[in-house]
């Protein structure tokens, strides 16, 4: 789960990361509250969870109050990649002298974190990396040592300021390698992480996103619900406890295995079938689980078939056969099902699913090509 | 022979009196894999089916000379696991939780190599010596015992795969689970050596998917290091691009892209077969096997 800005901020102010005034606003008479208490120059900031805000007209600078209520009420009303804002910061607008890039998250290549600290950062990241990759410094951190100061100095001595600045920058590293742990993160970034005339540094915007699996222990978050850029059947997925891909087309898969869910589509693709989402039962699928599932994938206006793609191991695929013929009710009575069941008690799921007057094969690709040739 | 597991198997179940590890271990049993004890906090004493279980792996070990462990254990539990087995000095540990923290994981796949200890899982089905012995929940009874060393991600794939080879008749050596989550305790990188060693298998294949860069790092090994033939299916390349995971992840994933072309690419480039179709595996296994000489299934369908 990806967190707003506003909450990041939250975070790091709790942890002693410093961040500018300000506060979050729900409505723009609000928004004029705060910026009259902190007084002007101040930056609105529209809270969605997706990137590129800026260049979208998400952030703006505002000098008179004045003005405040009426920009402030555009930002609301501005959806940014179609998505709608949760609301807005109110900042205090600060002087910066130079602007950093921090952040942290996991390597799968490597299996360890990784530590990526740039002198040239509120500008894309990205862009740096390809074109001044020695402008990037990355260490990879050795989880059963935590970070050390042998690590941070690495990145310190790459700076050229005085020996204050440098110290708050190693402070500011250990908490945020502190708050990467606590919250359970697989990404956290501050940029830019802004160094201001005063000489304080402080943390102009900020990400974190946290491991879904950690969620329970993570109480703080479990108040929060933040619909992330996913597309809502993506979302309707989820809360139903399925991990569900939306695609453009009209062909839901029904799988037990990501995997083999991927090889459906992979086949189906070159069948030139097109599919609407992909839906995975993961292990131990159990007949509730089936008619769960199948209410989640007709909540998808694009899909007109569904492909039941299932191989028995610990699944058994007669219990699979009866949670597809009980979920009939809840499908459309004119939408093509094709039911492929390989593996334990395969036999017996087909024969539950000809019963209904279902289509049931045991190969793949014959029930991709029975699914081919009903030309949806 | 085989890899990992063998007749000298010796596995402590943790978790043995749960649902799914006690409905387990009798099918492990069963197979012929010597399951020594079971370890279940404050039921230490009890028995089940003849096999006793102890409070603590560190008892189990002390007791039994356990060598193997597996985790038939709740995610949030695992890393506890994990690292308890670990310490008590078990060497191989199977880990079949699905959606265990990353975090947690971290740290268990550190202090695992620390430790010297083979770490499968997590989100596995486990690891399995057709005719040996199977530490894991797999259905066994589409396993045929041969020549041949799979890997997967995912384990309905592996399923789908060994089931399309033993109805052509070849069987596999052992079969082997690395797992879905993010951090895998071993990936293909850490078994093509054991593999490579294995007398008993000839022919390696390789499950892989969209996602991560495992497969990249195993071709570079396979480039220079494997001598045996090498066949791949890589599931995932009508799937849409991977959605950016923010800046952080998008340089870290520059070095390795992760997508399915790139991954058949580099594999390909290091001699391995790629099979487009799952239904193609065992033409595309036979015909090399047969090229090679070493094709030791008499039965051919």
């Amino acid at each position: 789960m990806k967190l707003y800005e506003y909450q990041v901020k939250e975070i790091f102010f709790k942890h002693g990361i410093n961040i500018q005034q300000g506060e979050f606003a729900n409505i723009s008479q609000e928004a004029k509250q705060i910026a009259s208490n902190i007084g002007v120059p101040v930056v609105l900031k529209s809270q969605v969870l997706v990137g590129g805000r800026g260049k979208a007209g998400g952030v703006k600078i505002i000098d008179d109050l004045n003005d405040v209520e009426k920009v402030a009420d555009e930002i609301l009303k501005s959806e940014i990649k179609g998505y709608k804002p949760k609301g807005l910061l109110v900042l205090k607008k600060i002087e910066i002298k130079k602007e950093f890039y921090l952040s942290l998250a996991l390597d799968k290549k490597m299996k360890k974190t990784v530590l990526i600290f740039s002198s040239s950062g509120g500008m894309d990241i990205e862009e740096i990396s390809k074109k001044q990759p020695t402008e990037i410094t990355k260490i990879y951190i050795e989880v059963l040592l935590g970070i050390q100061d042998f690590n941070i100095n690495r990145i310190i001595s790459q700076i050229n300021y005085n020996e204050c600045i440098k110290l708050k920058l190693k402070e500011i590293i250990k908490k945020f390698y502190c708050i990467y742990k606590k919250y359970d993160c697989l990404i956290a970034e501050i940029n830019p992480l802004a160094l201001t005339n005063n000489g304080d540094l402080v943390a102009l915007d900020g990400k974190l996103e946290i491991d879904d699996n950690a969620r329970y222990r993570q109480d703080y978050l479990t108040k929060m619900e933040n619909e992330d850029e996913e597309s809502s059947i993506e979302l309707i997925g989820k809360k139903a406890g399925f991990v569900t891909i939306k695609l453009k087309e009209n062909i839901s898969i029904i799988s037990n295995g990501a995997g083999l869910a991927l090889s459906t589509l992979d086949l189906l693709d070159k069948y030139d079938v097109k599919v609407a989402n992909i839906l995975d039962l993961s292990g131990g699928a159990t007949s509730e689980k089936v008619i769960r599932a199948v209410k989640v994938v007709i909540q998808d206006k694009d899909v007109e078939g569904i492909l039941f793609n299932i191989f028995g191991g610990i699944t058994r695929c007669d219990e699979i056969a009866q949670g597809i013929v009980e979920a009939l009710k809840y499908i459309p009575q004119d939408m093509p099902i094709v039911c492929r069941l390989q593996g334990t008690n395969r036999e017996k799921g087909i024969g539950i699913l000809k019963n209904v007057g279902l289509n049931a094969v045991m190969d793949l690709e014959e029930a991709v090509k029975i699914l081919g040739n009903k030309k949806i | 022979m085989s890899i990992l597991i063998n007749k000298n198997t010796k596995l402590v179940v943790q978790g043995i009196t749960g649902r799914e590890g006690s409905y387990h271990t009798l099918l492990m049993k069963r197979y012929g894999t010597r399951v020594v004890c079971g370890v279940s906090p404050g039921k230490g004493g009890q028995e089940i089916e003849k096999i006793p279980i102890f409070n603590s792996v560190y008892e189990a070990v002390k007791n039994t000379d356990a060598n193997t462990s597996i985790l038939f254990i709740p995610p949030r539990f695992t890393k506890d696991g994990i690292l308890e087995a670990i310490d008590s000095g078990i060497k191989l540990v199977v880990t079949v939780a699905e959606g265990v923290p990353v975090h947690d994981m971290l740290l268990c796949y550190s202090y695992a190599r620390l430790n010297n200890c083979i770490l499968i899982g997590p989100n596995t089905p486990g690891i399995i010596s057709p005719g040996k012995s199977k530490v894991g929940f797999m259905a066994d009874i589409i396993y045929k015992k041969g020549n041949i060393g799979i890997m997967s991600r995912s384990a309905t794939l592996s399923y789908e795969i060994v089931n399309n080879l033993s109805n052509k008749g070849i069987g596999q050596s052992t079969v082997i689970g690395v797992g879905g989550d993010p951090i895998p305790g071993s990936t293909f990188i850490d078994l093509l050596p054991l593999f490579e060693e294995d007398p008993e298998t000839d022919l390696i294949i390789i499950v892989g998917e969209i996602g991560g860069s495992d497969e990249e790092v195993a071709a570079e090994y396979i480039r220079q290091k494997m001598t045996k033939p090498i066949v791949a299916f890589i599931a995932g390349e009508a799937a849409p691009e991977n959605k950016t995971m923010g800046h952080a992840g998008a340089i870290i994933a520059s070095g390795g892209k992760g997508g399915v072309k790139y991954k058949k690419k580099v594999l390909q480039e290091a001699g391995v077969h790629i099979v487009e179709r799952l239904s193609e595996i065992a033409k595309v296994v036979s015909t090399i096997l047969y090229k090679k000489g070493n094709f030791r299934n008499k039965s051919t369908a």
